[in-house]
């Protein structure tokens, strides 16, 4: 008999699809469904920080198809919700993505978007009813479907096509999901700083004033970096479709030896000379280590190797694990994996020990403690039991982190009372800005087990 | 829901084997013998009152809500034979949108419209399409919308794989409120043995067979006039048998929750009739190549 998850921290594959597509400039996604999918996720993304440059969230155009639509099929309201979106949104790119009932229908979404496309006019679509999986599987799917059908609308897509540097080395960057990786935006903004200064260009998708450019420009780079296996799927149709090879990292590098590791990779693969690069480390060691060695002067000064607890996807907690450790010498008291592991046969409950050894290879420091669910309730058992100062979580850990005499350092989506737009605990600038709350966090326990009262801290 | 008005009686049966015909003509029987019957077609094909209403034009219920109007009893039903209310739940046409669905909104939209209050019928005939093939078409055994059903069957396996569907949904269904079986009607049997295996089937599922209806000219050709058999021949042979077959129907309590055959079971059963069937064949052959 199946058990409860309480809490489940994911949406279906369709707001999956809409998050990734709100992150990019210029794209207009257009949901097939009944009224309601869209505004769910609207809803829940007010997590972390609500605001979103694109069309998004209540702005969404739908068909909200009803009874009538369902017993007669929807096709010809979406045929309609695409001409009025058309006229109304000004985007450069149109992506239909269809729900759980009219993919039981059976409507004819791709009969639809042809229709269009013969007009002239940038529109696809993804077929992406929320019954497949979560938004992890609406990720990794909507970015495949942008990959092999944009080449097929290249003369209707706007002009000039991307405005990159012929000379220089292009690299795709994938397995960052757009919200559901909280710190997603600095995420990417520290990857494309630190590539930019070792002279590669970059393909972020989002982010970028030139989104759709950079969709279509994909398939003309020299190389995939993707850091979660989540980019895995995109990544690897771009090399079936463009022959673009692909390196896969566990986590995005976090500290100066971690980002100099992956910049010589990097570089070793593009075939680019020492010369290129090596300046740019030279100063990001310099300034790197400017600020850790204060850092460092405090943490032993206060005796801040704290032991930590961590909640969150299988790349946050392996890269945070990692750079705590290999940083802070902390002490790993728990660990627990919410999204679905690389290789995972089963999940939620049922045995993993064939996804175990292969989680633990990054790192090698979760091999004990590590469980593998997004149940509340579970992961406030192991919490409760993990006799951490430090929690690193979403809000959805405040009580339990509170019920163990810990501070909750928020790490994972959902966040509620923080405001995150461009932040990240990745690359250089992010490790400095992650051993800062690290220390912060630290104090803040100090001073509430002093006063022996966490009952009104809560994030 | 609130108490229902008159009988309501659901017959199910493989697509193409007679439920139109048998449906028609008890609900011709039944108006003949005084009572007030309505019959819903719940098909998207709209064909099953066709012969009580003289092939005349009728609206499906479907129709209408596609239409976003407010609707009438009055659009959506006609008054044929001895004041049968025909009226057609209708639906997508091939190859798009959801027939179960529409179903389950034709239903709805009758409830809503107070058919049954306003007309205040003796017997409901819900005529409906074929193999159950999804939970829209098993709407009118669920939810106490009928408190009986009926299957039509020939002894053809696929027509009996059909009534076994049904079955297997009425077992589903009946313990929490929904309509039990009356019983299997027979139709179109023409071989000696078609009786035997219906029979056969019937007692191996713990149903009974309710009428036989042999296949016969009459039927066809009221049919080709546009009329039930009841009122093209209302002396025939077969016109009797509707009677029969709708006063028994009309009077009987005996409900019961079949017991459906497993997969394998129904395959081996019919495996072992194929054998049966193929000595007796062999054996007829035989005696003719003597002569």
């Amino acid at each position: 008999m199946a058990e409860a998850i309480a809490r489940p921290r994911y949406g279906c594959a369709l707001h999956g699809a809409v998050r990734t597509l709100t992150a990019i400039r210029g794209v207009v996604p257009i949901v097939h469904s009944n009224a309601g999918c869209a505004i769910q996720d609207a809803l829940a993304s007010r997590a972390g920080g609500f605001g979103n440059a694109q069309i998004a969230g209540c702005a969404i155009p739908g068909s909200a198809v009803q009874e009538r639509h369902v017993i007669f099929g929807g096709a010809s309201r979406l045929r309609e919700q695409i001409k009025n979106s058309l006229k109304v949104f000004n985007g450069e790119l149109y992506v239909v993505l269809n729900s759980c009932e009219s993919a039981m229908v059976g409507d004819d979404i791709e009969a639809m978007t042809r229709e269009a496309q013969e007009q002239g006019e940038p529109v696809i679509h993804s077929l992406l009813a929320g019954f497949h999986g979560d938004s992890h599987y609406g990720y990794e799917t909507v970015m495949a479907d942008l990959f092999s059908k944009l080449p097929d609308i290249q003369e209707i897509l706007p002009k000039p096509a991307f405005s990159g540097d012929k000379r220089k080395p292009l690299v795709n960057i994938l397995g960052i999901l757009p919200q559901q990786d909280l710190y997603f935006r600095g995420e990417l903004l520290e990857l494309r700083r630190i590539l930019t200064g070792a002279g590669i260009q970059a393909n972020t998708f989002f982010l970028s004033p030139e989104g759709v450019k950079e969709l279509a420009a994909a398939s003309k780079a020299d190389l995939t970096l993707v850091f979660s296996h989540w980019g895995v799927k995109a990544a690897r149709k771009l090399e079936e479709l463009y022959q673009i090879p692909y390196q896969t990292y566990d986590t995005v590098p976090t500290g100066m030896e971690e980002v100099e590791t992956f910049v010589r990779q990097v570089a070793g693969v593009l075939s680019l000379p020492e010369e290129t690069i090596h300046p740019f480390l030279k100063r990001e060691r310099e300034s790197f280590e400017a600020c850790f060695a204060c850092i460092r002067e405090a943490f032993y000064a206060e005796h801040a190797n704290h032991r930590f607890a961590l909640v969150g996807e299988e790349r946050q907690v392996k890269q945070y694990a990692g750079f705590l450790s290999n940083y802070f010498q902390a002490r790993i008291t728990a660990a627990v994996i919410t999204d679905v592991p690389r290789n995972a046969d089963t999940y939620e409950g049922l045995p993993l020990s064939a996804v175990s050894a292969n989680s633990t290879e990054s790192t090698g420091l979760l091999s004990k403690n590590t469980v593998y669910t997004s149940d509340a309730q579970e992961i406030a058992r192991v919490l409760r039991s993990s006799s951490a100062d430090i929690v690193l979580g979403s809000s959805l850990e405040a009580d339990a982190a509170i019920q163990s005499q810990a501070v909750l350092l928020p790490s994972s989506w959902p966040v509620y009372r923080q405001a995150i737009y461009g932040k990240s605990w990745s690359g250089i600038t992010g490790a400095i800005t992650f051993a800062e709350d690290y220390m912060t966090k630290g104090k803040e326990m100090l001073r509430l087990r002093e006063e022996k009262d966490f009952s009104f801290k809560r994030i | 829901m609130a108490e229902r008005i008159g009988k309501h009686i659901a017959i199910y049966g493989k697509g193409g084997i007679g439920k139109s015909t048998t449906t028609s003509n008890i609900s011709a029987a039944l108006a003949e013998a005084g009572y007030k019957v309505i019959q819903i077609g719940c098909d998207p094909k709209s064909d099953s009152t066709n012969t009580l209403r003289g092939n005349t034009y009728l609206p499906t219920v479907l129709d209408s809500l596609r239409e976003g109007n407010r609707v009438h009893l009055d659009d959506i039903s006609i008054r044929g034979f001895k004041g049968v209310l025909c009226i057609e739940s209708g639906g997508p046409v091939p190859g798009v949108g959801c027939a179960g669905r529409g179903i389950n909104a034709a239903v709805n939209l009758l409830q809503e419209l107070r058919l049954f209050e306003e007309f205040k019928p003796d017997y409901v005939l819900y005529d409906v399409l074929g193999d159950v093939v999804c939970g829209g078409f098993a709407v009118p055994i669920r939810d106490g919308i009928t408190d009986r059903a009926y299957v039509v069957s020939s002894s053809d396996f696929m027509a009996i794989y059909a009534a076994n569907n049904l079955f297997k949904a009425i077992s589903k269904y009946a313990p929490s409120g929904g309509a039990k079986l009356g019983g299997v009607i027979g139709n179109g049997l023409s071989t000696g043995y078609s009786q035997a295996i219906l029979d056969d089937f019937t007692k191996r599922t713990d149903t009974k067979t309710v009428g036989y209806i042999p296949r016969s000219l009459v039927v066809s050709q009221s049919e080709l006039y546009g009329k039930t058999v009841i009122e093209a021949n209302p002396d025939s042979e077969h016109a009797k048998l509707y009677r029969k077959l709708a006063r028994d129907i009309a009077e009987s309590e005996d409900l019961v929750i079949p017991k459906p055959l497993g997969s394998a079971e129904l395959r081996d059963w019919a495996r072992e009739w194929g054998d049966r069937i193929y000595s007796l064949e062999s054996g007829f052959v035989g005696a003719q190549e003597g002569i």
